[in-house]
């Protein structure tokens, strides 16, 4: 098990590297222009090279930084995104548990603290901005997600990712469209993605949370960043899609939803704060609220 | 001293009645030594401006300018129990990615509202209109380039226009047409790194990837017509630097006519996307009033509803030849300037096609070789041309002594530049009136009650570029 998951953890870092990649071509793509297409084969390697290299790089550190949370929030960083791969069944599952799902909102609460930590820990004015921010924001989407979850655990009446495939996916229909699309704004709140990526906006924030990180330490909390995209489309795929006996198959969904996270990045300017606290809220929450109502009582 | 200021400033009042007033010759009866360095301002000197202060310009319609109006309502409530430790004090730039280039911003915030924000400026500062002092008419040209780099041309045909006045002279046709020509090719230059960087400060940037293809194409027109991509010098007193090489014409024509597709897809991706609307809708309110008081111009002012355009109250070169329209807004917010700029690009291409074929024949520079260099060619046959090629590139022309305020409509407002001339080959003085300073310093007023994120959005929307302020 701990070689499975040590073998996993490889191949997710070098999974990011790919999205990354595939991230700069795709941008690449939607904006007439070329992607890295130069090192090695066609640019294949160039985000591990780049990787390698902020690795090596010169870790920065100030002593008018918090040493413990600044220090300690990449870790723990990477460490809850690696972590949250445990209980997934996707590719395989690690650790079987009857409450897998409330272990990934655990976890998704606690990395709160790493965004605060390192933003706090930072002793820099834009670093602190984006965290407030993140706060704000992930708490409000970690209501919403909550309730969210609650809808398929009502449905599955199952607390476990398993169980997801195990019972009957009968509900498919027009109602499905309407909950990923509102998925889908969920995920990309959770995940700080554009347009909800004002916790590192980086034309009003310069870097947000992130600023006065380099070397190790950035790469750390970027890596968790792009695994987290990762987890939350295999979660898209096990709520919405189900898994199929390919495996294959299943990772070119999953794919296919990052593909969509990173299109989306082209397409859309960034929301205001206030704007994205007002649309959890007025709009999302009623909406998760009223669904849960319906997986529950129905 | 006096007489030559009244007379500059009276040019606005003479607009308004109707009477486009193209060469103001006014003589300097003061001016004949060179003692600017000892000379100092008494009061008699300073109050003759203040008069005149109240005199600026006013638009019949919109009616007096009250100063009352500079003194908007307190934005931010309650500002007064807001205590010192509460604020937090952020240095926005001059670092800052949406510092569009070297603003330093200092923002007093509560929270993420900005209570206080106070632009600092300098960090560009060259000494332009010094180094002018010393310069031939000729040498000073390129610096126009410098000012306000992303609208070249124009910055140049403005001082052309204001050596001109002096002079006496009009340009040819042709060359005014060719000024015409590549003055609305800049403005879409302009505009484009405008709308899109602002865009890219609210988080949509692939509008910006698109558009620069764009300006990389016209920028290739600028180096075809005058050898460098930006810094053309090629806008000239008395003309342009040298004729429209074979086949830009037709290659501008494909340009053009693919162009409008692309702002096409600009306003696709922006104008009616529900984020971008709410990041702009109301957000930078300047009223008419307030446009008017704080020396707005350009599309500030007119996307403040004030249908104000110095190519139609004043027309300069061949702009009262062409049809265009001018578009203004009716908030006074960020969108509608956004949308403003929009339309110009739009109504700039119409100018282009307009240019294309009514485009003369004819001169491109005033046949004086007292004043523009004789060809290649005629170097090698007649002596005459070469002793005014080596005057010309030596001690310069000497312009008759006055004085001139000669202003064009420039993308980002009304660019002037005072030149007093001394009768020497050197300006005495050269005083540059950039938009860009005017805007910037509004932010003072605007930015308090806004967010941090509005602040990026309207220092996009203001489009500053510090070659302008600092100068």
């Amino acid at each position: 098990m701990f070689f499975f998951f040590l073998f996993l953890s490889l191949s997710l870092l070098l999974l990011v590297a790919f999205l990354v990649l595939m991230e700069r071509n795709i941008l690449g793509l939607l904006q007439i222009r070329k992607g890295p297409n130069i090192v090695g084969f066609f640019g294949i390697i160039q985000t591990v090279m780049d990787g390698i290299k902020l690795l090596l790089k010169q870790y920065i550190f100030k002593n008018t930084y918090g040493f413990f949370f600044f220090l300690f929030s990449p870790i723990l960083s990477l460490g809850l995104a690696l972590l949250n791969w445990v209980v997934l069944p996707v590719p395989n599952v690690v650790a079987s548990s009857n409450f897998s799902v409330l272990f990934t909102l655990f976890l998704s609460s606690v990395m709160v603290y790493t965004i605060v930590w390192a933003g706090w820990g930072s002793s820099s004015v834009y670093s602190l901005v984006g965290a407030i921010r993140a706060v704000a924001q992930m708490i409000s989407y970690e209501v919403v997600i909550g309730f969210f979850f609650l809808f398929f655990l009502f449905y599955f009446k199952t607390f476990s990712w398993e169980g997801f495939f195990n019972t009957n996916q009968s509900f498919y229909n027009g109602f499905m469209f309407v909950l990923f699309f509102l998925w889908m704004v969920i995920m990309l709140a959770e995940l700080n993605r554009t347009p909800f990526d004002l916790v590192e906006g980086e034309s009003e924030l310069v870097g947000g949370f992130n600023v006065e990180y380099s070397g190790c330490g950035f790469t750390f909390l970027f890596l968790s960043e792009y695994i987290n995209i990762w987890f939350m489309s295999s979660i898209t795929i096990i709520i919405f899609f189900g898994l199929g006996s390919l495996m294959l198959f299943d990772f070119f969904v999953i794919s296919m939803v990052v593909m969509l996270v990173v299109f989306i990045r082209g397409m859309l300017p960034r929301y205001k704060f206030t704007d994205l606290i007002f649309l959890t809220w007025t709009v999302l929450m009623p909406m998760v609220v009223f669904i849960v109502m319906y997986g529950s009582g129905v | 001293m006096a007489r030559l200021i009244r007379n500059a400033c009276s040019l606005a009042s003479a607009i308004t009645n109707g009477y486009p007033i193209t060469t103001k010759l006014v003589p300097a009866a003061t001016i004949s030594v060179r003692n600017g360095s000892k000379w100092q301002p008494n009061a008699e000197y300073i109050n003759q401006f203040a008069k005149i202060e109240l005199e600026s310009p006013s638009h019949p319609v919109h009616g007096e300018v009250s100063p009352e109006a500079m003194w908007a309502p307190e934005p931010v409530k309650y500002v007064d129990m807001i205590n010192n430790l509460d604020t937090m004090t952020v240095n926005f730039g001059p670092q800052h990615p949406a510092a569009h280039g070297v603003l330093r911003l200092i923002l007093e915030m509560a929270g993420e509202v900005v209570i206080r924000a106070d632009p600092h400026i300098g960090l560009l500062h060259r000494a332009t209109e010094k180094l002018i002092e010393y310069k031939t008419y000729t040498q000073a040209l390129p610096y126009f380039d410098r000012l306000d780099y992303v609208s070249m041309m124009i910055n140049e045909q403005c001082f052309s226009l204001a050596v001109e006045n002096l002079l006496g002279i009009t340009a040819p046709p042709r060359a005014q047409w060719i000024r015409v020509f590549f003055a609305e090719q800049t403005r879409i230059l302009n505009h484009i790194m405008g709308i899109t960087t602002h865009a890219l400060d609210v988080g949509a940037m692939t509008p910006f990837f698109w558009l620069m293809e764009e300006r990389e194409k016209m920028m290739e027109f600028y180096e075809r017509v005058s050898g460098a991509r930006m810094h053309a010098a090629y806008v000239r007193p008395g003309g342009v630097s040298q004729d429209l090489p074979l086949g830009l014409m037709d290659d501008v024509y494909d340009w053009a006519i693919r162009f409008s597709a692309r702002i096409d897809e600009l306003e696709e991706m922006l104008t009616t996307n529900r984020i971008w609307r709410q990041r702009t809708v109301d957000i930078g309110i300047i009223s008419a009033k307030q446009a008017l008081s704080w020396g707005c111009s350009g599309v500030v002012l007119r996307g403040s509803g004030i249908k104000w355009d110095l190519r139609k109250t004043q027309p300069y070169d061949a702009y009262d030849q062409v049809e265009f329209d001018v578009p203004i807004g009716s908030r006074g917010d960020t969108y509608d300037r956004y949308l403003c700029r929009v339309e110009e690009m739009r109504q700039s291409l119409r100018i282009i096609h307009q240019c294309l074929n009514k485009m003369p024949p004819g001169e491109i520079k005033i046949d004086d070789n007292k004043l523009t260099p004789p060809s290649r060619s005629q170097m090698k046959d007649s002596m005459e041309a070469v002793i005014h090629h080596f005057k010309l590139f030596t001690e310069g022309y000497q312009v008759p002594p006055g004085a001139t305020y000669t202003a064009v409509e420039a993308p980002k407002g009304e660019f002037g530049v005072y030149l007093v001339s001394d009768g020497t080959s050197k300006p005495y003085r050269c005083k540059i009136k950039a938009p860009g300073f005017a805007h910037l310093a509004t932010l003072e007023h605007v930015a308090p009650g806004l967010m941090l994120p509005d602040v990026v959005a309207l220092i996009g929307t203001l489009d500053i570029v510090f070659g302008e302020v600092d100068r």
